[in-house]
């Protein structure tokens, strides 16, 4: 039973290792610069919140939280209209045949690498003149989510028996109402599941937002953290930890709030790949 | 998503610079393509997606099933130890990077500071300035991000393990290693096909690091990849025909690549019952 006594000591690099970073980044974003060049590891002897009120205000990093917020709302409402309704209405209203089809299709499109799509993405962004503007960010991020949207919820909805929406329909119900009533929400773990997902890709990702809201007054969280940090706080570390920590915060107490769906909606995600 | 490739393959074949109108555009036919053979940093790049994707998913790999291991038959503080070191994996990635090129920085960075207090004084280097170890310091951030993530995924695979059989097999005077070989490794099989699967296209796609870390560089390109190589092209130095020819390689290596693993795994086809 040897594997089990190198157990301990095992975990405990393993903290260090992967929360070490962490740690040191948050506790250093209070030190000023000098202490942060002089003595690397030590603890700050004051703490010091300048560093917060620059990166949030000269930062800009307030501004880009609240662009951030509005752009994730405005892609998540459009995917999962957009998304809901397309599963339900291939599960209900298509043969098998076409239903594999529509789905093999959404599977091979969710393959194709976002790097590979980028130029021709900020061409239609630029062409439908959305650069630089919110909705344009969330109409890709749209574009992009549906499919997935699209593939679990028609999933769900195609385990649900048959009968239960045709007596909606029989006790009078539109075809609407059917949905809204019936079909959502008996899907709500799938609709919680996807949210989270998709959630996590909208609110991290990095290349696209800087392409089509890299400049401006609309950029989100993740780049406008990358234009503080190369631009005006590349030396000035204690700013620069500071924004980082701001840009890490939300997705730490989402992550605390939501720990247990995260973990099954990667789980699920994996299992779709 | 049919709309932007089918918009980008005749960009592939031109010469446009992102700024003249779309009419003005010059066909340049199989030109950027030919190019593309004898551009070093393509080269480079390409060399470094096939060498970064390898390595980062079968260390990733490995790590990720060890560590799941390791936590399976921990008992002490399992919830809060599955919690916390899941943690670098719900980082947006951008801080990762960011908190990575802090901690190897040669003037603030803990990496140097540990190595000094150890006494190895010598080791201590500019580790993603220097073009010797930077694409390796790039790869160590690639999997501390995605070993929790993968660690997750294999924890919930390891549920379906039957304890029985486990039990079973050490009835029978099966040691450890050989339980893992004979049974708990063969009934991962599917999971670890998806987990390999989502690496490999991680791995093509590796854009953030790198993006943030080295731009590509230090020297020529000693850490460049396609991804950022496709982005520089287009929009820093507007040469939007050349970067989408870029663009078509990656997505028809990403298509190959795909279609290799599957058929080497074969992924989705039934598996074969253990008994």
């Amino acid at each position: 039973l040897a594997y089990r006594i190198g157990a301990p000591p095992l975990i405990a690099i393993l903290l260090v290792l992967s929360l070490g970073p962490i740690v040191w980044l948050a506790y250093s974003s209070f030190k000023s610069l000098g202490s942060i060049i002089a003595q690397p590891f030590s603890l700050p002897k004051q703490l010091l919140f300048s560093n917060y009120s620059s990166a949030w205000t000269e930062g800009n990093l307030g501004r880009d939280l609240v662009n951030s917020v509005v752009v994730s709302a405005l892609s998540l409402a459009i995917m999962m209209i957009c998304g809901s309704l397309a599963g339900y209405a291939i599960t209900r209203y298509t043969t098998v045949r076409i239903r594999f089809g529509v789905l093999f299709f959404l599977l091979v499109g969710q393959m194709i690498p976002g790097q590979v799509i980028v130029i021709p993405l900020f061409l239609i962004i630029k062409e439908l003149h959305l650069l630089n503007t919110y909705v344009g960010l969330a109409l890709v991020y749209a574009a992009l989510g549906t499919p997935f949207v699209t593939f679990l919820m028609q999933a769900y909805f195609a385990a649900v028996p048959r009968e239960l929406f045709d007596a909606a329909a029989i006790d009078g119900h539109g075809e609407l109402s059917t949905f809204a009533r019936i079909a959502l929400p008996i899907a709500r773990p799938a609709i919680a599941a996807t949210l989270i997902i998709q959630f996590l890709f909208v609110w991290n990702e990095f290349l696209l937002a800087s392409v089509i809201d890299g400049t401006g007054n609309n950029v989100t969280l993740p780049v406008g953290l990358y234009n503080a940090v190369q631009g005006p706080y590349a030396t000035a570390y204690g700013i620069a930890f500071a924004g980082a920590i701001i840009a890490l915060i939300p997705m730490v107490i989402v992550y605390a709030l939501l720990q247990k769906h995260i973990v099954r909606g990667i789980a699920l995600g994996a299992v779709k790949g | 998503m049919v709309l932007p490739i089918v918009a980008e393959l005749p960009l592939a074949f031109s010469n446009w610079n992102g700024v003249s109108s779309l009419s003005t555009i010059r066909l340049v036919g199989l030109g950027n393509f030919r190019l593309l053979f004898h551009d070093p940093e393509f080269n480079a790049a390409l060399v470094h997606n096939l060498v970064f994707t390898a390595v980062t998913a079968v260390t990733t790999l490995v790590l990720a099933v060890a560590v799941a291991l390791l936590l399976e038959q921990t008992r002490l503080f399992r919830g809060f130890l599955r919690t916390v070191l899941f943690l670098p994996a719900v980082l947006p990635i951008v801080v990762v990077a960011f908190i990575w090129e802090w901690v190897y920085a040669p003037d603030i960075g803990i990496l140097n500071a540990f190595l000094n207090d150890v006494g190895l004084h010598s080791l201590t280097t500019a580790w993603i300035g220097n073009a010797h170890t930077a694409f390796g310091a790039i790869i160590v951030v690639q999997d501390w991000a995605a070993v929790p993530f993968f660690m997750v995924i294999v924890l919930a695979g390891l549920q379906t393990v039957p304890l029985e059989l486990e039990e079973a097999a050490e009835l029978d005077g099966a040691h450890y290693v050989q339980r893992l070989r004979y049974v708990v490794i063969p009934h991962l099989r599917p999971v670890l096909t998806v987990v390999g699967a989502l690496l490999v296209f991680w791995g093509f796609q590796q854009f953030l690091n790198v993006y943030v870390m080295t731009a590509g560089g230090p020297g020529f390109y000693s850490t460049q990849v396609l991804a950022v190589y496709i982005y520089q092209l287009a929009f820093l130095y507007d040469r939007f025909g050349y970067a989408a020819a870029v663009a078509i390689v990656l997505l028809l290596i990403s298509i190959a690549t795909g279609l290799v693993y599957f058929r080497v795994t074969r992924f989705g086809r039934p598996q074969e019952q253990l008994n």
